[in-house]
């Protein structure tokens, strides 16, 4: 859960272009070329708030890791003020690295999906 | 004696020698330079850095020196050498290659020493201050084909309008219904001729095999109507009429003649 530290919710998924890690997709020229990296979605206000600018190099944090990707705030993906968006197809951005390694004790489903993160300039 | 006759010869001799060969090297690089003497004239589809004057001024006033490509940050100018089929030596650039990434800077246009930028064409005043403004500046203009573009197939794909750096103004994505699926939309990249700054992000963007959408020199790319158009259905537009002036015309050479003169020309119909 986020905290003073931790401010900001993470939410990983996907984009149109890419299937899941990308290993065959980002291998695709056209689709390679429509989404090259995994962009950092964030509401516009927010990103103001930190001093961050279209197209900014950020580091992500949480209390496991920490992997960078660029600030957008426009176009598709439209993210709510507090919650950051970032896929996970791009072998450049781990964003598994920042997420939790846990699992459902029942259904063993991972916890990938969402954790509190800190937000920086790289 | 001999000797001094076997000097002059030699001295003689040397000099028609050298005379052939400087005579023989213009003529060579002379037919070497002539080749290229046609595309030195004009490149009707060249794209200019920013601010740049008007084409016929900007031969006239650029001096070649290479100073905006050097400013430029990311290799995106360059120079014409021969067999570019550009006017030799002048700055352009290729979007599909490296596009203008619009630095608000502006690096490439105050160092031109004669004019050929024109530092005023990409500012503007605010609170009396004269500042740098990359998006007054108009490159060329994005044109899309829309044979070629997926988006127009119905194929979700916004690549040009994401890499476009005033993104909503300059390209928009237009919600249109596809009749052909009865349940799905287009969504259609449309470029704002106002706006666009023809930096070429787009092109350098777009997904197909050759660039569906592209950058041309504003003259190329667009149509004129006629200032006595007025769109009625347009309040502002409308006003225009007030200060239309009365002496529009659409008599052409054509009018001189009546229909029937033209129609039955130099025909014996009733005999």
């Amino acid at each position: 859960m986020p905290d003073k530290d931790y401010d900001t919710w993470l939410c990983t998924g996907r984009v149109l272009e890419h299937w899941h890690s990308g290993t065959m997709t980002m291998r695709v020229p056209e689709l390679y070329r429509a989404v090259p990296e995994a962009l950092c979605y964030m509401h516009p206000e927010d990103a103001k708030a930190k001093g961050f600018k279209q197209g900014d190099m950020i580091w992500i944090e949480s209390r496991r890791g920490n992997v960078k990707a660029r600030v957008e705030t426009r176009g598709r993906n439209r993210t709510p003020r507090g919650l950051v968006f970032v896929p996970w197809f791009d072998e450049k951005v781990m964003i598994n690295k920042v997420c939790l390694d846990a699992t459902c004790p029942i259904s063993k489903q991972t916890d990938y999906k969402k954790c509190a993160v800190k937000l920086y300039k790289a | 004696m001999s000797n001094h006759a076997t000097q002059q010869i030699t001295a003689r001799r040397k000099f028609l020698t050298l005379m052939a060969q400087s005579v023989g090297f213009s003529a060579l690089g002379g037919m070497v330079w002539s080749g290229y003497i046609a595309e030195a004239k004009a490149a009707p589809l060249i794209l200019r850095p920013p601010g740049a004057v008007a084409e016929v001024d900007f031969l006239r006033l650029c001096i070649k020196c290479g100073q905006c490509v050097e400013a430029c940050p990311y290799d995106t100018l360059n120079l014409a050498k021969p067999g570019d089929n550009k006017p030799l030596g002048t700055p352009f650039f290729n979007p599909r290659e490296v596009p203008c990434y619009m630095c608000t800077d502006i690096p490439c246009v105050p160092v031109c020493p004669t004019g050929a930028l024109d530092e005023h064409a990409v500012s503007r005043v605010v609170e009396g201050k004269k500042e740098l403004d990359i998006t007054k500046a108009r490159m060329g203009l994005a044109v899309v084909d829309v044979e070629s573009c997926i988006a127009f197939w119905g194929i979700q794909c916004d690549a040009c309008y994401r890499a476009c750096p005033i993104m909503d103004s300059a390209i928009s994505l237009e919600y249109r219904r596809n009749e052909r699926t009865g349940k799905h939309a287009y969504l259609v990249p449309i470029v704002n001729s106002t706006m666009c700054t023809g930096c070429g992000l787009c092109e350098r963007a777009c997904v197909t095999e050759k660039a569906a959408i592209h950058v041309l020199p504003l003259e190329v790319a667009k149509g004129a109507i006629g200032g006595h158009y007025i769109k009625g259905w347009d309040a502002s537009d409308e006003k225009r009429l007030e200060t239309q002036s009365s002496d529009v015309t659409t008599r052409t050479k054509r009018s001189e003649k009546s229909a029937q003169d033209y129609l039955n020309a130099d025909e014996e119909l009733f005999k």
